[in-house]
């Protein structure tokens, strides 16, 4: 029966409960798919099994942008209000082996894109992005990377890699 | 001409526009309320469906007090007028009460009798599985730690089909679950969902009481014709006084009746109900 | 080539070369290191080899990066940064990268084709051809060679160049020869030669490498030329030169500076001469060798006694400190390299802010010194080639002039012309012709490979005059592009990689573009298109041309003994010494680094400049509180009609966004990420917001890639202003006074 006590590996949304709460407080209710200005909340599928109808992003369809609207309307402790830069919801890590700006083409679109620009994705001398320890995780360095495949890897909390 | 089938039929598909609308007023920046039958409310309140903050309190071993008081008021709705959430609000019953519909013609077609109602044995086995299994799914969600009826309740169902098909532009397989339940309805299980096995159901028909909403009647007008039962889709027989926890109160038998002899007082307080059965 | 390495190959090799750097290789002493070895990352079709492999250069921005394109089957298959390149060494930046998807888009135009009645229609060349030579030929007949006009793009090659100038000045007439260069850096050239006297840059990338001091104003280098950015920084790494950047925007460029002057819109030129005004006053200037090379050093003196620091600070935005703070980075400076860009360029006083800098550059001595001086790189990859073989309305080949007798006299021999057909005016800048359109003066307008109806400001009135034009010819290489739409008939031109030629690049340096493949479908190299109506309309022995060498070849020529002399460059030199500067008067003269060495100026000695500073042409008022700067996004080029079909460069700016500041947002009920309304007094556009820092309060910024054809609402030239500069009339697209409502 360890399906039922996997992790889902998904990326949740800012604020949200670890994973076995959220799981069990998410009333289902889709009110942070709905929510302004973005659409970067979808609902998990049957085949998410434990994570069926919860709240997760998908950086590649559309990335979090830290608007932080999502957990003012979560009616349960599933999404808590935190400030943008306690979003906790993972980590990026650059894969310097098809990065462009570590591979002689000069990008930097990840460090430009950063909604915590300059502090979550930094560039060192060499002007090659550097994720920090201030990355929350939310994904759109991921979705603007111009490589295929893309040269970021985005690790959601409680994962390891 | 009667007003209520035409209030009640409007408020059904009023609760279907409601949750198409809210996502599509979001994405045009009408944006005060969000939500679903899960859950809705604006910035100030919300309102929750009870059986989730049951769940969901149970999965998650937490009480959480904004939670519950938003569980409340369809709680409170029940106290007072009994089960009107299955016929005025809930879609599944909207559409079970279509599909009952069709069930009805295919025994016309196929000249098959009536349906009949329950008697009270087949009532009280009915009530004893209903009960039953939302006592196992709330000892479930506890034990499983994730509210188990949101996998299979079509009300949760309907409503995130209809998000993630204007909001999202996808179509999931919720509506497989659904569609299921009806086609079972329409074969052979009158209402079945509905009587049976919904939890929903099953928790605001535990909260009515003598004093809630339910249908009288006046044994003096009645002349004993059993349009009434006929009528019933939920298997009540007022004529025969039996009306219980399986009413929705959706007030079909009170507009059919040919001598006015059913009614549905709105408060009755400090008497028994006159000639009903009170819920068992 | 011989060895071509695996892709697996240069990634190992770049993580050891990284690894060494890391372990702390030192490289001191040597006059051309610029940093650890970069890599050389190879684009390819995956599965597909390439059978050959040919010189190129980046068509895009005006660094001119060298490319090695690679070909299998007449298609191009792979694309890399030429390893031992002078300009890049192998390196180029995120479009280059992704050049393999602009040449086999859905929308290439393949087929010349002609309006009619159920839209566009295709015909033969020979149609095509024949209807062009007789337009303009009836057009010349009934109202003159000035009712005809040519707009060509600033990414042309040398020998088109030439053969358009020959064409339209030389055998139709008229000057109306015109170039995009002027909406991006006609200011910055006219400031340049009413400062040196002459059109000469006289920088080299190089100079990156040997300067103490970076002077960036209103440049986003790190976005506009990333490759030049990242060998800035790296040098900077090794010397510690500082960085001050004059931005209103905090840029990336602005983020790494060390002194970063966020300036009110406009102010340049109070900012510059207050600069001028402390490094004079604090004495931190030698005024003997101010004096020994300017020719007014005292009236620049006298006139910046009223710009001190404290007297500007309002109208600049800018505290004293600050102000004084720069001029003493400057004045400490031994070798400072001042870069400019369309923050000073695109400005109704562009001309002014560019001569008052390079005032700075003048008076601290920073000319004619590695790492000193005024360094020039231009939007285009051709800014500078255009202007050599003088594709512009006033000019003719080898920086010569239309109104000169002596420089048409010479011109004409060259090109077997009567002196007399070269018209002693100069012809119209784009702003004009447009006007002249409207007016009804001029008739045919040929565009090639440009996009105005996109680009040009207030873009709704542009289109409505492109579209009134009585026969307008649209030569490009897609269709359909914002201006082909409004064309009476199309013309497939070539796009890159598909015709050879030269090009210079900003600092002076000639390279090679071989052909690598045939142009699909009916396209042709434009050259081609344009000899071949030329000879339709019986100006045969003038494009008697075996191949682009011999135009190559003749246009020498005209260079010989001026300032740009090519005497000594030749096809088969380039392949050797790429990048080679000008002037190279003979086969054996290495190329020139840096000019003005011995302080050989044309006019003897430079000139100071003096300007009092001058508000915008429409500043904010109660109506629309917010001034519009556009720019653009490192992720796309110009118009997109290349960038914007390649997804992984368009999935960053999908749609147009709204810098804001908080305050202003707050002001106008506008959250972080609403799709709100910018709306100027010329039209509206509708864009993402966005509410952040890097913007002044007071200002928006918006990226100006976006069209008409990018959807309803969504040209952002619709809102852009026509107010040009006095002089080099280039358009300002940093100031015009908008509002953002929220429907």
């Amino acid at each position: 029966m360890s399906f039922l006590f996997d992790r889902s590996g998904l990326l949740r949304p800012p604020g949200a409960a670890d994973e076995a709460d959220l799981v069990g407080s998410c009333i289902r209710c889709a009110r942070c798919v709905e929510v302004r200005p973005y659409q970067s909340i979808r609902l998990g599928p049957i085949t998410a099994l434990r994570s069926y109808g919860t709240p997760f992003i998908d950086p590649l369809g559309s990335p979090c942008y830290l608007c932080m609207r999502c957990p003012e309307v979560c009616p349960t402790s599933a999404l808590t209000v935190v400030p943008a830069v306690e979003s906790a919801m993972g980590t990026a890590r650059v894969i310097e082996e098809s990065c462009y700006s570590w591979t002689g083409t000069v990008c930097n679109q990840c460090y430009r894109s950063c909604p915590l620009k300059g502090t979550a994705i930094d560039l060192d001398d060499l002007l090659q992005p550097v994720v920090t320890e201030a990355c929350v995780g939310c994904g759109v360095c991921l979705h603007v990377c111009p490589t295929e495949p893309r040269s970021i890897h985005l690790v959601p909390r409680g994962e390891t890699s | 001409m009667k007003w209520r089938p035409i209030a009640r039929k409007g408020a059904q598909v009023s609760v279907l526009a409601m949750l198409v609308a809210i996502p599509l007023l979001s994405m045009a920046r009408i944006d005060f309320i969000q939500g679903t039958l899960c859950s809705f409310g604006t910035e100030s309140w919300s309102v929750s469906c009870p059986l989730g903050v049951a769940q969901t309190s149970l999965a998650s071993r937490t009480l959480d007090a904004g939670l519950l008081l938003s569980g409340f008021a369809f709680i409170a709705l029940a106290f007072v007028a009994g089960r009107v959430f299955c016929s005025w609000i809930c879609p599944q019953g909207f559409f079970s009460e279509l599909g009952d519909k069709v069930h009805l013609a295919v025994r016309r077609v196929f000249k098959r009798p009536p349906p009949r109602p329950d008697t009270p044995a087949q009532y009280r086995r009915g009530q004893i599985f209903l009960y039953s299994f939302l006592g196992a799914g709330l000892v479930a969600s506890f034990v499983f730690g994730v509210p188990v009826f949101c996998y299979i309740c079509p009300i949760g169902l309907i409503s995130r089909a209809i998000v993630g098909s204007t909001y999202l532009g996808t179509v999931g397989s919720e509506l497989l679950v659904v569609a299921i339940i009806l086609f079972v309805e329409v074969s052979f299980a009158r209402r079945g969902w509905c009587k049976y096995i919904c939890p929903v159901g099953a928790l605001y028909g535990a909260c009515t009481t003598k004093r809630s909403l339910t249908v009288v009647r006046d044994a003096h007008a009645c002349v004993g014709c059993h349009t009434c039962e006929r009528e019933c889709s939920m298997g009540n027989s007022p004529v025969d006084d039996r009306v219980g926890r399986t009413c929705t109160n959706c007030g079909d038998c009170v507009d059919v009746c040919p001598e006015a002899a059913l009614s549905q007082p709105l408060v009755q307080l400090g008497k028994k109900a006159s000639a009903g059965v009170s819920p068992s | 080539m011989a060895w071509r390495p695996s892709r697996r190959d240069f990634v190992k090799g770049s993580s050891a070369a990284l690894a060494l750097v890391m372990v702390g290789c030192d490289c001191e002493g040597d006059d051309d290191d610029d940093g650890p070895a970069r890599t050389v990352r190879e684009i390819a079709e995956p599965n597909i080899e390439a059978s050959s492999w040919h010189m190129s250069v980046c068509p895009y921005c005006g660094v001119g990066c060298g490319l090695d394109v690679g070909v299998a089957d007449n298609r191009v298959v792979a694309v890399r940064g030429m390893e031992d390149h002078p300009v890049n060494r192998g390196e180029i930046c995120l479009l280059g990268q992704n050049l393999l998807g602009i040449l086999e888009t859905d929308d290439r135009l393949l087929h010349p084709m002609r309006k009619g009645a159920g839209g566009m229609e295709q015909i033969s060349w020979d149609q095509a051809s024949d209807t062009v030579a007789e337009r303009i030929r009836a057009t010349i007949d009934e109202h003159g060679p000035d009712s005809f006009a040519m707009y060509v793009s600033a990414s042309e090659y040398l020998e088109e160049y030439y053969v358009y100038n020959k064409f339209v000045k030389g055998c139709l007439g008229t000057n109306n020869l015109e170039s995009s260069a002027r909406l991006c850096w006609a200011s910055g050239v006219v400031g340049l030669v009413k400062a040196f006297g002459g059109d000469s840059p006289p920088c080299a990338y190089e100079d990156f490498d040997h300067a103490d001091l970076f002077f960036v104003a209103g440049y986003n280098l790190a976005e506009s030329k990333p490759v030049i950015f990242r060998r800035m920084m790296r040098s900077r790494q090794r010397t510690q030169a500082p960085i001050i950047v004059v931005d209103p925007r905090v840029t990336d460029t602005a983020s790494r500076a060390d002194l970063h002057l966020q300036i009110k819109p406009g102010a340049d030129v109070a900012l510059h001469n207050a600069i001028a005004h402390v490094l004079i006053g604090e004495g931190l200037i030698d005024e003997g060798e101010a004096r020994g090379l300017t020719d007014n050093f005292d009236e620049l003196r006298e006139h910046v006694t009223s710009f001190s620091p404290g007297a500007v600070a309002d109208v600049t935005g800018l505290t004293a400190e600050e102000i004084t703070r720069a001029a003493h980075m400057v004045g400490e400076a031994e070798a400072g390299l001042f870069m400019w860009g369309q923050g000073l360029n695109q400005s109704s006083i562009g001309t002014r802010k560019v001569t008052t800098l390079l005032n700075l550059v003048f008076i601290t001595n920073n000319v004619g010194r590695p790492g000193a001086g005024p360094m020039a790189i231009t939007g285009q990859g051709s800014a500078m080639g255009l202007r050599e073989v003088g594709a512009l309305p006033h000019l003719l080949p080898g920086f010569r002039k239309v109104t000169e007798e002596q420089d048409r006299a010479e011109i004409a021999e060259i090109w077997g012309v009567p002196p007399a057909r070269i018209r002693p005016t100069p012809g119209k800048p784009i702003s004009m012709i447009l006007e002249g359109i409207e007016r009804g003066e001029i008739k045919v307008l040929w565009i090639i490979h440009s996009n105005p109806a996109a680009t040009f400001p207030d873009s709704t009135w542009a289109r409505r005059v492109l579209e009134q034009t009585e026969f307008l010819i649209v030569q490009d290489a897609y269709h359909p592009t914002e201006t082909t739409q409004l064309a009476d008939l199309v013309l497939p031109g070539a796009q890159w990689a598909e015709k050879g030629g030269t090009l210079t690049n900003s600092e002076r340096g000639l390279n090679l573009i071989e052909q690598a493949v045939q142009p699909p479908g009916e396209a042709r190299p434009d050259l081609d298109i344009v000899m071949d109506v030329a000879r339709r309309m019986g100006f045969r022995d003038e494009f008697a041309y075996e191949n682009t060498e011999a135009i190559f070849e003749e246009y020498k020529r005209c260079t010989t003994g001026r300032a740009c002399d090519i005497t000594g460059v030749s096809y088969e030199r380039l392949r050797r010494d790429r990048g080679i500067q000008w002037p190279v008067p003979t086969p054996d003269h290495p190329g020139t680094v840096r000019r003005f060495v011995d302080r050989d100026f044309p006019r003897g000695k430079v000139h100071l400049n003096l300007y009092e500073h001058q508000a915008p042409a429409e500043v904010p008022d109660d109506t629309y509180p917010l001034n519009l700067i556009t720019g653009l996004v490192g992720m796309q080029y110009h118009s997109r009609t290349r960038t914007g079909k390649i997804p992984a460069l368009a999935r960053a700016v999908p749609e147009p966004f709204v810098d804001m500041h908080a305050n202003d947002a707050r002001v106008a009920g506008v959250a972080d990420g609403d799709h709100v309304y910018v709306e100027s007094r010329r039209g509206r556009v509708r864009a993402r917001a966005r509410v952040n820092e890097t913007i002044r309060a007071g200002s928006v910024f918006m990226p100006y890639h976006f069209g008409s054809l990018s959807g309803p609402d969504q040209a952002v030239n619709a809102l852009t202003i026509r107010a040009f500069d006095e002089s080099a009339k280039q358009p300002e697209y940093k100031a015009c006074a908008v509002r953002v409502v929220t429907t």
